[in-house]
């Protein structure tokens, strides 16, 4: 078969339209549920809330939540994560759709990745930065939110460019709750035409240009907000 | 009542204390020079003051606010509290404007025009209106070091903080951040001082404290305490 026959008999490069659609819309909206839901579990984390402190100093229950959270996210496999949000949590919930099962799964695994590089920009900003804010008379929270994180957001976005990145490419494993993704799309053309090579390599081609041109992109952003160093 | 007044602060970190019972009482208008050799608790007091750094036990009173009274509201108390720090912590993705402005807004809730007019009258009086646009990484350590006295006066504070201004500059650019300093001072305005610079020290203070080990082993006029012959330490530090 050559690839005209392939991808344009009966009209199969729709499978791959359709698909990246799909990887787009779930890889976008994940994308800002982990960037909120990441923001919030990085500030959870850090929260020095200790409500026995008296007597038993080292509780600290809201920062254990957040940590807890992020090493059960970041120490099981993104498929198992994807089916328990589908099968198990959502399960009894058949009318809800695929698509925002999806995003949700994608997105709360994402924000345990995003929280760890939030926290890893903060503790890269010196000291001296909160406490000139404070000794200013910003509250810890006004400080955080005019200090210290828009200097963090700056720092971490090749490590955001990064997440995103990732979780492009692992929106891949969608097909197994039956979602017709990009990966799909290049499968439902393998199975129709008995051929593996041009629609593998198509989808891997789609998949490069995509993160390229993401990354790139950020890589201009970065340079333009590139002030302080 | 004093303007400051510190009662048996102490300080640890866990198992090192660092301050070891400081009783210390400013009034309005005195320039108290703070030395003594690195390690002994300088900063550590300096911090305890608008209480960035929290007192273990103690009891200190600023502008007849407790700082050490959880029920204080610190955030208003710091407000008039104004702090110099060694490595300038300037804001480095705001200009030297908006480094000026941002507590104006967000503590003072001043509007923005008239925000940015402080701030600029505040920034002409250390000389750098020219420079109201750049980013701090666009300035040299001592242009740096006098937006960060701008940015605190602006509040105009009650009470001026200064922990070792110029340690982190040249020796080319010191002079232009001890002549704001003095300028200050002639003003009566209200200072603790942690420096090395000993003329200046001379020049400026009022009194002078000498910390060692966390506790203040000497306490005078600045001639006094460095004319003192009693302790060796003492004249080994000032040699
Ligand atoms: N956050 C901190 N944690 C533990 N030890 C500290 C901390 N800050 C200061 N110290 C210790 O307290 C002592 C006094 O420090 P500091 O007040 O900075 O001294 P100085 O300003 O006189 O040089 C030093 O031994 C220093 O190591
Ligand atoms: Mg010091």
């Amino acid at each position: 078969m050559n690839l005209q026959q392939i991808f344009l008999e009966g009209n199969r490069i729709q499978f791959l339209w359709y698909g990246l659609e799909i990887t787009l819309l779930i890889t976008i909206f994940a994308t800002l549920i982990g960037l909120v839901a990441g923001l919030i579990l990085a500030l959870m984390r850090q929260s020095a809330f200790a409500p026995f402190a008296k007597v038993w100093k080292n509780f600290r229950p809201i920062s254990l939540l957040a940590r807890i959270y992020i090493t059960v996210i970041r120490g099981t496999p993104a498929l198992v994560q994807l089916l328990i949000f589908y099968y198990v949590i959502f399960g009894s919930a058949p009318e809800m759709s695929k698509l925002w099962v999806a995003v949700l799964a994608f997105g709360f695994n994402s924000a345990a990745y995003v929280a760890e590089i939030i926290r890893g920009g903060i503790e890269s900003i010196d000291k001296g930065q909160m406490e000139a804010a404070r000794s200013l008379g910003l509250s810890y929270w006004q400080a955080m939110r005019l200090v210290i994180l828009p200097q963090v957001m700056r720092r971490s976005l090749p490590a955001m460019t990064n997440e995103f990145v990732t979780l492009l490419k692992d929106s891949s494993i969608v097909g197994w709750i039956g979602m017709n993704d990009l990966m799909r799309g290049a499968d439902n053309i393998r199975f129709q035409t008995g051929t593996a090579f041009e629609s593998l390599f198509a989808v891997a081609l789609i998949y490069l240009v995509l993160t390229s041109l993401f990354s790139w992109g950020m890589g201009k952003l970065e340079r333009s907000l590139d002030v302080d160093n | 009542m004093s303007i400051i007044e510190i009662t048996n602060l102490r300080k640890s970190y866990g198992d090192l204390t660092v301050l070891k019972g400081i009783d210390l009482k400013v009034e309005k208008g005195e320039r108290v020079v703070i030395v003594g050799p690195s390690g002994t608790g300088k900063s550590t007091l300096l911090r305890c003051v608008n209480q960035i750094e929290e007192a273990t036990t103690g009891r200190i009173v600023v502008n007849g606010m407790v700082m050490t009274d959880t029920k204080t509201n610190l955030n208003q108390a710091r407000s008039e509290i104004g702090m110099v720090f060694q490595q300038f912590n300037l804001f480095p993705h705001l200009t030297v404007l908006e480094n000026v402005v941002l507590a104006l807004r967000k503590v003072r809730k001043i509007a923005k025009k008239q925000a940015q007019d402080i701030a600029m009258q505040k920034l002409k009086e250390v000389g750098l209106s020219d420079k109201i646009d750049e980013y701090p990484n666009q300035l040299s350590g001592g242009q740096k070091q006098r937006v960060a006295i701008a940015r605190a006066l602006a509040m105009e504070p009650k009470v001026m903080l200064f922990d070792e201004p110029t340690s982190a500059l040249d020796p080319e650019m010191m002079d232009e951040v001890l002549e704001i300093i003095k300028k200050l001072a002639e003003k009566q305005m209200t200072m603790m001082i942690v420096t090395h610079e000993m003329s200046f020290a001379r020049e400026v203070g009022t009194r002078m404290i000498f910390l060692e080990g966390g506790k203040i082993v000497a306490d005078g006029a600045p001639q006094e305490v460095m004319e003192k012959t009693d302790s060796e330490r003492l004249k080994r530090f000032f040699r």
